[in-house]
């Protein structure tokens, strides 16, 4: 039971992440690699919003949407001083200007908060662990995997039954008829950036109390979240959960039975799926080509 | 708001280096339909894309009323009252019929409001079975039908159609030729009907215009166009 819990919490904070990479992907067709920088800032700016205090579990819920907010309006900016010229340049060029992005922000980060590990407790009522099934599971972990229900549930609402979901799912398939239509492709773009980097910012700050934050998480994270996105097929939101949940519950079931094979945890499932689906689990061969 | 005249004036278009139109003048009267004829490569696609500011490079000017479209980016151009049904359709095969047709209504303008899904499905009653199906699982025709139908949701003032008849059988050529002269009764519309099917245009149109290497080589009303015997055999014979 402890494997399932810890492997489930551990996919939905990666779920967080990849979902804001695999929205941006899909829509703008721009591989961020600076994703993982907005992460880590995040993850920063939940601790500078919660300054290292344990408080009230509101409280906490609060602050880290808050700090998700700050994060989100990092990224537009971001987005009005590099993406908006990426969108339609080579990927090769995207690559270089998003990985520079990630190189500048990891800098920052080191320059505000230094080298030194800093970590964040967890809010008061969620310290203590709970018994299911005789094992004993951390409060904490609830409150990650439920915010990572919330967020698939809000997420699939929002694309498939409102105007903006409509509006991004044809600019991600064809931007041109999208704005001859009369949709605000910038707009769309934007909007989807800011919301593709509020949910980094809420991967980093609910990861917060799980890890002791170094500007390098910037890159951990994004190695793993691109294996998500990969796995799951690009642009497909439910298939990054997929592979997310997956690549969690495979982990702790290695490092608590086969300790020698935690490592390559992700190499095993990018293997074990590509070589069936090389599209991903619910991706479309289709979808990268569109998006050009 | 009564449909306004659409004034092109000394147009040249580019894509990159390859100069297309070559200083095209052209005006079609207020709520009145012109074919635009021509051979493969003379030009008609690129014409609409430049009105349109789609995706082509141009010089000179295009005004709707006292609108000039060339600063507009396409969505703004939407809004100002002109939709363009381009010639592969372009349907987002992701989103439903029903679905399709209600992310037009982004390009309704102010002071002409979105047309309601009803209403356009009482125009195209082909599509009232088809709401729940995806785009990508509807037939050539029922594409053209719903481009068409999408495009008219917006509550264009000036409607330009590319090719509409093209890669369709007869019979589906015959709906979209009803579809269109339902459009005209119902709608107060300025429209561009650019087709290689001469007759099909000709039926449809008040005014008929003919492009030839990226220029235009004769404009007329329809009734002079069937007198017009040499243009025919010239410019548009295979």
């Amino acid at each position: 039971m402890i494997v399932i819990a810890t492997g489930l919490t551990d996919g939905m904070l990666l779920f967080l992440v990849a979902s804001g990479l695999t929205l941006i992907l899909g829509v703008m067709g721009v591989v961020n690699f600076s994703h993982g920088g907005f992460f880590m800032i995040g993850a920063y700016l939940g601790y500078e919003f919660l300054r290292g205090r344990a408080v009230s579990t509101w409280l906490f819920l609060l602050l880290i949407i808050a700090a998700s907010a700050a994060t989100a309006v990092v990224g537009l900016a971001a987005e009005r001083v590099l993406f908006r010229r990426l969108y339609r340049l080579p990927e090769v060029t995207s690559l270089l200007g998003t990985y520079a992005l990630l190189l500048i922000l990891e800098g920052v980060a080191q320059l505000i908060w230094g080298q030194n590990p800093v970590t964040q407790p967890e809010p008061n009522g969620l310290v203590r662990v709970f018994t299911l099934a005789s094992a004993q599971i951390p409060r904490y972990d609830l409150l990650v995997v439920g915010a990572g229900v919330v967020t698939v549930a809000g997420l699939q609402l929002l694309i498939k039954r409102t105007e903006f979901g409509r509006q991004l799912t044809a600019v991600a398939e064809d931007r041109f008829m999208a704005g001859l239509l009369g949709v605000n492709v910038n707009w769309v773009f934007a909007a989807t950036f800011a919301l593709g980097i509020f949910l980094a910012g809420l991967g980093g700050t609910l990861a917060g109390p799980t890890l002791s934050m170094v500007p390098d998480i910037a890159v951990t994270f994004i190695l793993q979240s691109f294996a998500i996105v990969i796995v799951g097929g690009f642009g497909s939101v439910l298939g990054s959960l997929i592979a997310a949940l997956a690549l969690g519950l495979l982990h702790a079931y290695l490092v608590t039975y086969v300790p020698s094979l935690a490592d390559f945890s992700l190499y095993l499932l990018m293997a074990a799926v590509l070589v069936v689906r090389p599209q991903g689990l619910l991706g479309s061969t289709a979808l990268l080509r569109e998006t050009r | 708001m009564a449909p306004r005249e659409l004034a092109v004036r000394d147009l040249h278009a580019y894509y990159g280096a390859a100069h297309i139109l070559f200083g095209i003048d052209l005006a079609v009267p207020g709520g009145s339909t012109l074919a635009l004829l021509g051979r493969n490569g003379a030009g008609k696609t690129t014409l609409l894309r430049s009105i349109a500011n789609a995706g082509v490079r141009t010089t000179g000017s295009v005004r709707y009323g006292e609108t000039e479209l060339r600063s507009l980016a396409p969505h703004k151009a939407a809004r100002a009252g002109l939709q363009l049904v381009p010639e592969d359709r372009r349907i987002f095969t992701r989103l439903t019929v029903r679905e399709n047709l209600r992310l037009a209504g982004s390009g309704a303008s102010p002071d002409r409001p979105a047309v309601g899904v009803d209403r356009i499905l009482d125009l195209f009653p082909m599509l009232k079975d088809l709401l729940t199906r995806p785009g990508y699982a509807l037939s050539g025709g029922e594409q053209q039908l719903l481009a068409i139908a999408r495009a008219m949701v917006a509550n264009p003032a000036l409607l330009l159609l590319d090719e509409p008849s093209e890669g369709l059988a007869p019979r589906i050529v015959e709906q979209v030729g009803e579809a269109v002269r339902r459009l005209q009764s119902e709608f107060q519309l300025t429209a561009i009907l650019a087709e290689q099917n001469t007759g099909f245009a000709v039926d449809l149109a008040d005014e008929v215009c003919v492009l030839d290497g990226g220029s235009v080589v004769y404009q007329g009303r329809t009734s002079e166009f069937a007198a017009a015997e040499a243009v025919r055999h010239r410019y548009l014979a295979v």
